[in-house]
C-alpha cells in the first residue's frame, strides 16, 4: 500500500490514541466513581448505625466524620489517578467540578446545620432531607462531564430529598406517614448509603468507566 | 479501498484534531485558558491553530467580558462536528482494513 498522508494502520492507531488521551482529559471525572461510591456508601451505612437514636450535634458530628473519610479516600484515588496519567492533581477537571458543585454543597450543608442546631429528631430529618437534596443538586451541577449514570444519580437524590423534605413537613399525608417511620439516620442510610452501594456496584461489576460524557 | 484523499487536512494535524476532540466531548463552551491547560501549547500556537479552525467554520468563537476578566468561549460548529465524525470514519476504515 502506497504511503501518502496517513495510509498505514498505526498512524490511524496513533490519531486515535490522540483522541482518546483527549477524551480522558476532558471527562476525568467519569473513572472517580464505582469505588469511591462504594466507599461513601459503606461510611453511611456505618454512620447511619452510629448515629441512631441521636439527634442535634451528636448525630451530625458521625456523619461528617463519615464525610471527612470518603473525602480523603476520594483525594488520594485523584491523586492516584493524576500521577497514573501523569497529569496535574489540581486539574481543570477537578477545578470546573468544585467550581460547579461547591454552591449548593456549601448552601445545603449550611441549612441543614441549621436545623441540627435545634437537636429534635424532626428538624434533624429537615437536616438530612437538605443534605440529600443539595447533594443531588451538586452532582446535578457538574452533569456536562459527568457519565450519564452520575447525572441518574443526582436525579435519585433530588427526588429523593423532595420526597423526603415533603413528608417530613407534612406536604403529603401519604408521604408524612411513611417518613415519620423514618429517622434522619434512616433517610440519609437510604441515600447516601443505598444510592451510593447500587451506583457503585453497578460502575464497579459493569466496568462501565468509560461511557461517554453528557 | 478507500479513497485517502478523503482525510481532512485541517483535522489530520495533531494539534487541531486535539482542539476538535475537545470542543466535541463537552456540550459546554470552553475558555481559551482551559484549552490551554489541557493541551500544553504555547498561547500563540493554539491561537493559530484555533483561527484556521474558526477560519473554515469547524468552531465558534465568542467573546465575554461579564463581570470578571474578558474571556474568549470556543464550541464545535455543526460543521466542524459533521467534519470530525467523518474524519473519525475514515481512521475506522483504515484500521478495518489493517487487520
Amino acid at each position: 500500500m502506497a504511503k501518502q498522508g496517513m495510509t498505514t494502520r498505526d498512524e490511524a492507531v496513533e490519531q486515535l490514541r490522540v483522541i482518546r488521551t483527549m477524551m480522558e482529559r476532558a471527562t476525568i471525572f467519569r473513572a472517580l466513581s464505582g469505588e469511591t461510591a462504594l466507599m461513601g456508601g459503606a461510611a453511611a451505612l456505618a454512620a447511619a448505625w452510629l448515629s441512631d437514636g441521636k439527634s442535634g450535634w451528636p448525630w451530625a458530628d458521625r456523619w461528617l466524620i463519615g464525610l471527612g473519610l470518603v473525602l480523603v479516600f476520594n483525594l488520594i484515588q485523584i491523586l492516584r489517578a493524576s500521577s497514573a496519567h501523569g497529569r496535574s492533581f489540581w486539574s481543570t477537571g477537578l477545578r470546573t467540578a468544585l467550581r460547579g458543585a461547591l454552591p449548593s454543597i456549601v448552601a445545603g450543608g449550611f441549612l441543614g446545620l441549621l436545623f441540627v442546631r435545634a437537636a429534635t429528631p424532626e428538624q434533624t430529618k429537615i437536616a438530612a432531607s437538605i443534605w440529600i437534596l443539595h447533594y443531588g443538586i451538586a452532582l446535578l451541577a457538574i452533569r456536562e462531564f459527568a457519565p450519564r449514570s452520575m447525572v441518574w444519580l443526582g436525579w435519585a437524590f433530588v427526588c429523593f430529598g423532595l420526597l423526603a423534605l415533603a413528608g417530613v413537613t407534612g406536604l403529603n399525608g401519604f408521604l408524612s406517614g411513611t417518613v415519620a417511620k423514618l429517622s434522619g439516620s434512616h433517610l440519609m442510610a437510604i441515600a447516601f448509603g443505598g444510592f451510593h452501594l447500587i451506583y457503585g456496584g453497578i460502575i464497579v461489576t459493569t466496568g462501565r468507566r468509560d461511557e461517554t460524557a453528557t | 479501498m478507500i479513497d485517502f484523499s478523503q482525510l481532512d487536512k485541517l483535522i489530520h494535524e495533531k494539534g487541531r484534531l486535539s482542539i476538535l476532540t475537545l470542543l466535541a466531548s463537552r456540550i459546554d463552551p470552553w475558555a481559551f485558558q482551559d484549552l490551554k491547560s489541557q493541551l500544553d501549547m504555547s498561547d500563540g500556537n493554539l491561537i493559530t491553530h484555533l483561527r484556521t479552525l474558526e477560519k473554515v467554520d469547524f468552531i465558534g468563537a465568542e467573546k465575554f467580558t461579564g463581570d470578571g476578566r474578558p474571556q474568549t468561549l470556543y464550541t464545535l460548529t455543526p460543521t466542524g462536528r459533521q467534519a470530525f465524525v467523518a474524519y473519525l470514519g475514515i481512521l475506522e476504515k483504515i484500521l478495518h482494513i489493517g487487520k
